[in-house]
């Protein structure tokens, strides 16, 4: 069994005798092998102690990969002996298989936002007194996509980067299920801002009200945005948010565009729910019955 | 005399009544089940089958008339005696109808549709469809439950899925020399790593009392409606490891003695033969 590790996104061809390893800062780890028709995924979130768990680093050194790489596509029956290796090279592994029609499998692994909007909340409370704005980055943990090429780009499956906390938003009543996620909310780019598993989403936010707006937490309706890549990190598209007082719906305004802090980023993820350019959404924390009722 | 009302019979016009029958038949099935299916997609499964029932009813009602028309039938004279026919079944049938004005209240008032998860006089189940006379339900172990519609009109019925979120009351007891502030600190971080518990409503943790052996607390944690199960089932065994991990106790029943108001409990040792004590008791 050899190893290989992928580098980047994009597409690669899966051999029989490889495991290849997709590594995302130290969040998670997927691995992907071929057995005769079939295309096996496993993925291990990796916190802390286990770090080093998941194979010894010498077998994932440079040489074994330059060594995979050159070997040639032996394509070998599908084995029992096989399928042993595979699970004995890491026990815990929960590995997912996927039959597909075609033996010559060609898999793009491509990032992606959450399947569902997210709450974020700023770990200090920031304040926009009427009238004011202010541009801020918060960052978005992203899901893995793998598509079969080889099968018409047929979606395969989609791997979150992290297990993510959820929450309510919207009234007892009636609202939505969203992902929740504290985020320093930055008000300017610096380099540890960039982590592979995470979109840095620029904001600007503006308080056309007459009153002071207390930004308590955003509900990104990510579905909506699209995902660019450059070489330092994954961005959203840049968002307007206007906020207009009340129980007014805010005016979401969405660039389609790479943001201007990443002007030579390439689409990397199309939204998954595109909407219009301009749209209105509740945004801001005010459900004041949710609040006041719990208990 | 009944003669009268079948003047015409022939060939011609039995053919012409299976005709009328037959079609008749096949539309009103088909049109039922493509009116079902889309209004079920664009609306709900509840209008969908309410619907479908009502365009049955009608379009069998039609072509019976129809075709008992083609037979020569008079229907004025049939529907006057039908009419006398049905006052007498009425009375007769008072639980029926009875059942049957409910189902029209019930389906007014909507309390619950087709899906919705419901507990009546202590059954809970899955409402699998609204009839007529009843509603059925499929209970969790599986068992066909059948409500007659009066009877659900007249009873308490806690729809249990019709709010998107449900609060879970977890009652957890700590001994009496722990921290209080440390043991909410603990719940909360508790909470807060179950993917299952909603960050939003905020959980609560509510003092109880103190009980004879232990400090009683209930911890109020919001989830999903239907993931009611896995947050009880997960979060329970979450709060034990984490208590075990920490040191606190969860109490069990017991009576500590003292000789004073602020000694040690003495130890007690039971010894020699006991009358009704088993030998694995001793110690």
């Amino acid at each position: 069994m050899k190893f290989n590790v992928l580098q980047q996104w994009g597409a690669f061809s899966p051999n029989n005798n490889t495991i290849h390893k997709f590594e995302l800062d130290e969040t998670l780890t997927c691995f992907f092998t071929k057995v005769s028709n079939e295309l096996w995924i496993a993925s291990k979130k990796v916190t802390g102690s286990e770090k080093k768990t998941v194979k010894e680093q010498e077998d994932w050194t440079p040489s074994t990969q330059r060594q995979a790489a050159k070997d040639e596509i032996k394509e070998e029956a599908h084995s029992q002996t096989k399928v042993r290796e595979i699970i004995d090279f890491d026990p815990d592994l929960k590995w997912s298989r996927w039959a597909l029609r075609d033996e010559k499998m060609n898999i793009e692994i491509t990032p992606l936002f959450p399947n569902m909007p997210v709450v974020v909340k700023p770990e200090y409370q920031f304040k926009l007194f009427p009238e004011g704005s202010a541009d801020i980055y918060v960052r978005i943990p992203i899901w893995i996509q793998v598509k079969a090429i080889s099968e018409g780009g047929l979606k395969v499956t989609e791997i979150p980067s992290m297990l993510l906390s959820r929450t309510w938003f919207g009234s007892f009543l009636e609202g939505e299920l969203c992902y929740w996620f504290k985020t320093t909310a930055r008000r300017a780019l610096e380099e540890d801002i960039f982590k592979s598993h995470l979109c840095v989403c620029p904001i600007k936010i503006v308080n056309s009200s007459e009153e002071e707006l207390e930004i308590d937490k955003l509900c990104l309706r990510t579905e909506q945005l699209s995902m660019f890549k450059n070489d330092k990190s994954l961005w959203s598209d840049h968002m307007t948010i206007e906020y207009k007082g009340g129980n007014n719906f805010s005016d979401i305004i969405v660039s389609g565009t790479p943001p201007k802090e990443a002007k030579n980023a390439v689409l990397a993820a199309s939204p998954r729910n595109p909407v219009r350019k301009g749209f209105a959404q509740r945004t801001f924390r005010l459900i004041n019955e949710l609040q006041g009722k719990i208990g | 005399m009944f003669t009268e009302y079948l003047p015409n019979i022939n060939y011609e016009a039995l053919i012409r009544f299976s005709i009328i029958m037959t079609v008749g038949l096949f539309v009103v099935v088909v049109l039922r089940k493509y009116i079902r299916k889309i209004v079920s997609e664009h609306y709900n499964q509840h209008y969908g089958m309410l619907v479908s029932k009502v365009i049955y009813y009608v379009g069998i009602g039609i072509m019976t008339v129809s075709a008992l028309h083609e037979l020569g039938f008079k229907l004025g004279p049939l529907l006057g005696a039908a009419g006398v026919v049905g006052i007498a079944i009425a009375f007769a049938a008072q639980t029926t109808v009875s059942n049957l004005l409910s189902g029209f209240f019930l389906v007014a008032e909507k309390p619950f549709q087709i899906g919705d998860i419901i507990s009546v006089n202590g059954n809970v189940g899955s409402v699998l469809s609204i009839d007529s006379l009843s509603v059925k339900v499929r209970m969790f172990d599986n068992r066909f439950l059948r409500i007659p519609n009066e009877t659900l009109l007249k009873s308490e019925m806690i729809n249990v899925t019709r709010h998107p979120i449900r609060r879970v009351e977890f009652r957890v007891s700590v001994a009496y020399k722990e921290d209080m502030d440390r043991v909410r600190k603990i719940l909360f971080e508790v909470a807060d790593q179950n993917p299952i518990a909603l960050q939003e409503p905020a959980p609560a943790l509510i003092f109880d009392s103190f009980a004879s052996s232990s400090i009683d607390f209930v911890f109020n944690v919001w989830c999903a409606a239907s993931e009611f199960l896995d947050l009880r089932n997960t979060l329970y065994p979450d709060i034990k490891k984490r208590f075990d991990q920490e040191g606190i106790e969860i109490p069990f029943p017991h009576i500590s003695i003292y000789k004073g108001e602020v000694t040690e409990p003495i130890p007690i040792r039971l010894t020699g033969d006991i009358p009704g004590l088993e030998s694995s008791n001793k110690s």
